[in-house]
């Protein structure tokens, strides 16, 4: 049987799909989460069933591209995906609005179960429900309470999907029942404010309900936290917070897989039989991967607050009053859902705008999403705040650090909003957008979900990053150990000879010849070729090369320069990468990575296209290669800018 | 022995690193890695 999971965002259809069909998904409070059709199977009494999870949508008119699936399989029987039976999710705590779209559903005549989940907020909430009262007022449907987050109301569901008529229904609630057609909006209209009155009349027989502690204890909050003016200070205050735990807590942890990693490298170098093989595994393998593993605990704290502000239900209150700061800036209130997606990855964030109406506005939104920090940003910047920034504190209590870093989450985000005013001015739009906004109940974080959403974080981070970066070290390490012909031998033997004229020390020497080996290899003749480009920008060729590379993903610059450096080293010293880069000396002896071409550096990550994934991700939301082209090329060139009037100013 | 070792990972990695740009950018409905939102089928 084809079973269709309807509802509005936020009334918790994920949890109902999980419970019937046990597969995990993303369950949360967070507007447009369902994004894509998905389907899960399950048996009940040997017989198999699908069960298709629809985007969330108000009503099956729809007003974006994914809520039109809605719309086009419903009115279509002749419809592969056509149900035959329809599963409404309502939040029990707001009927009246979620009722619209049941009774619409229902109004269609399929075989409809309406299930009234977060029965518990609803309960806490002072609401309750006549259920059989209810039951009369739409014959032939079937209504279940539930609390789908901990699985309760599971048996009762899973017996009205066996017991319901799999025959359509013969009755109506609204009796003028027809679907309009979607360019009469007046039709719409006049069903939306008829259908309404409808509700109302019933829920007024079926509803009972009492202001609560919780519901006032609520709303005082709200109060705050959505202040015009409160409200943001609380929100930076918040994520300052964040920043600062993250580099406080984090360099614990990192200190010891880093070590773990030199030492283990070192001992490879040792104990290996000699050989090109043990070679790229000392040199390669293992300083790559480990470039980028030490990254963990920053990246799992990141998350673990990110998912405690989700799961509390702060984090719809953190879209409303961004909303408030786009529409001056003539953004639609729906970009807000995948500016903060792209937070953790650009990713979802351009597959988020799908919700977006306006074509205009959804490609401004693509265009702008990967300017707002993500989590791959999170191994380069705190690599070079390490580097170059001192750790010291502030009006005596804020980590510079940590407000570094919250300086380049900031950067991004005024980009963004920048550029997407920017690109309205030289986009001229038709339609206005809305956000239509539930502020879900605040209520203490599930810590399971909590759990689960950080284990996925990093185990996407450590596995999908993990095999490009493990791919990239073993080509970076071939080009960086071979060069054309006998040159870098020649390189070599030169190297020796100049720096016995210049009575350098051994150590000085041996770092000598290494450096000219490097530069004659073939990545050396690559950097060389690439610097009189990146100069400008204080970086040296070792640095250009592990920008390229870093194109693939942006955590792989970390990785490209730590394969880099322990060829150089021949990987012999157990030194953390953040050591090796400390010793790193340009030709006149001063030292590559000052303030100035480390902040250089970080602007440059601030803005620039550094992601393949998501390239592709744009050019298949676009059908075409213009557009991520055009953002590649006009991010491309604001980084180059930013990073060169950084490095004027700083150095 | 060791030699015939590096060549295998290098040919492999380059592969690799072919196959997911192949992936990503022309194969029309692939599976996008990283996505909080798993591409399902239609």
């Amino acid at each position: 049987m084809k079973i269709a999971l309807l509802g509005n965002p936020n009334t918790g259809k994920s949890s109902v799909f999980n419970m019937l069909t046990g597969l995990r998904q993303q369950v949360g409070n967070f507007p447009g989460v369902t994004v894509d059709k998905k389907f899960g199977v399950f048996s009940l009494a040997n017989e198999e069933h699908t069960l298709i999870d629809f985007p969330g949508t108000y009503s099956i008119y729809p007003r974006s591209k994914d809520e039109q699936v809605v719309y086009d399989v419903l009115k279509n029987e002749e419809h592969p995906d056509f149900p035959d039976l329809a599963i409404v999710v309502a939040d029990e705590s707001n009927l009246e609005r979620n009722l619209f779209l049941f009774t619409q559903v229902y109004d269609l005549q399929i075989p409809v179960i309406l299930v009234l989940n977060m029965a518990d907020l609803a309960k806490k909430n002072g609401k309750s429900i006549n259920i059989p009262a209810l039951e009369i007022a739409f014959p032939g449907a079937k209504i279940v309470e539930t609390t789908a987050r901990v699985g309760l109301g599971k048996d009762r569901l899973i017996q009205d999907i066996q017991s319901i008529s799999k025959e359509k229904h013969t009755d109506r609630f609204y009796t003028s029942a027809k679907i309009c057609s979607l360019d009469d909006s007046k039709g719409q209209e006049i069903e939306a404010t008829e259908r309404y009155t409808l509700i109302n009349d019933v829920l007024i027989r079926v509803q009972t309900t009492s202001t609560t502690k919780t519901e006032a204890s609520s709303n005082k909050l709200d109060r705050i936290l959505v202040h015009p003016i409160f409200g943001y200070i609380i929100f930076g205050a918040i994520l300052m917070i964040i920043f600062q735990f993250i580099f406080a807590f984090a360099a614990y942890p990192m200190d010891f897989i880093d070590g773990i990693f030199a030492d283990f490298s070192a001992w490879l170098s040792q104990e290996l039989p000699a050989g090109l093989f043990s070679d790229l595994i000392s040199q390669g393998i293992v300083p790559g991967i480990g470039g980028v593993l030490v990254f963990i605990p920053q990246i799992a704290l990141l998350f673990f607050f990110i998912a405690l502000l989700e799961e509390s239900g702060y984090l719809a209150r953190v879209v409303f009053i961004m909303d408030r700061i786009m529409r001056p800036l003539g953004l639609n209130g729906k970009s807000v859902v995948p500016l903060l997606s792209s937070v953790a990855c650009a990713i979802p964030g351009v597959m988020a705008t799908r919700t977006i109406s306006d074509w205009k506005e959804r490609m401004i939104t693509i265009l702008v999403a990967p300017l707002m920090s993500c989590s791959a940003r999170i191994p380069v910047y705190t690599l070079l705040i390490a580097l170059v920034i001192p750790k010291q504190t502030v009006l005596g209590f804020l980590n510079l650090q940590g407000l570094v870093l919250f300086g380049l989450y900031t950067l991004g985000l005024v980009a963004a909003l920048l550029i997407a005013a920017m690109l309205k001015l030289l986009i001229k739009t038709r339609e206005k957008g809305f956000l239509l906004l539930e502020l879900p109940s605040y209520k203490s974080p599930r810590w399971g979900n909590v759990g689960i959403t950080v284990w996925e974080k990093v185990r996407v981070f450590v596995w999908d990053a993990g095999k490009v970066i493990l791919a990239i070290s073993i080509i970076l390490w071939a080009l960086a150990t071979f060069g054309p012909g006998d040159r870098m031998e020649k390189a070599a033997l030169k190297a020796e000879n100049h720096a016995k004229e210049l009575k350098l020390s051994n150590e000085d020497s041996e770092r000598f010849v290494a450096s000219a080996k490097l530069e004659n290899s073939y990545i050396g003749i690559m950097g060389k070729g690439i610097e009189p480009v990146i100069k400008p920008l204080g970086y040296d060729w070792k640095i250009g090369i592990s920008l390229i590379t870093s194109f693939a993903a942006r955590e792989v610059f970390v990785g490209s320069l730590a394969t880099i450096y322990a060829v150089q080293e021949d990987g012999g010293e157990n030194k953390r990468l953040i050591d090796r880069m400390r010793s790193e000396k340009r030709f006149d002896g001063t030292p590559v990575y000052t303030l100035a071409s480390g902040a250089s550096l970080m602007v440059f990550y601030v803005f620039a296209m550094q992601c393949m994934a998501t390239l592709a991700v744009v050019k298949r939301e676009t059908k075409s290669w213009k557009w991520p082209l055009i953002q590649m090329t006009f991010m491309g060139t604001l980084a180059y800018l930013g990073a060169f009037i950084t490095y004027l100013i700083l150095s | 022995m060791q030699v015939v070792l590096v060549i295998v990972c290098i040919l492999a990695a380059a592969s690799y690193l072919g196959w997911q740009f192949y992936q990503r950018f022309f194969k029309s409905d692939g599976k996008c890695d990283g996505c909080a939102i798993g591409k399902n089928a239609n």
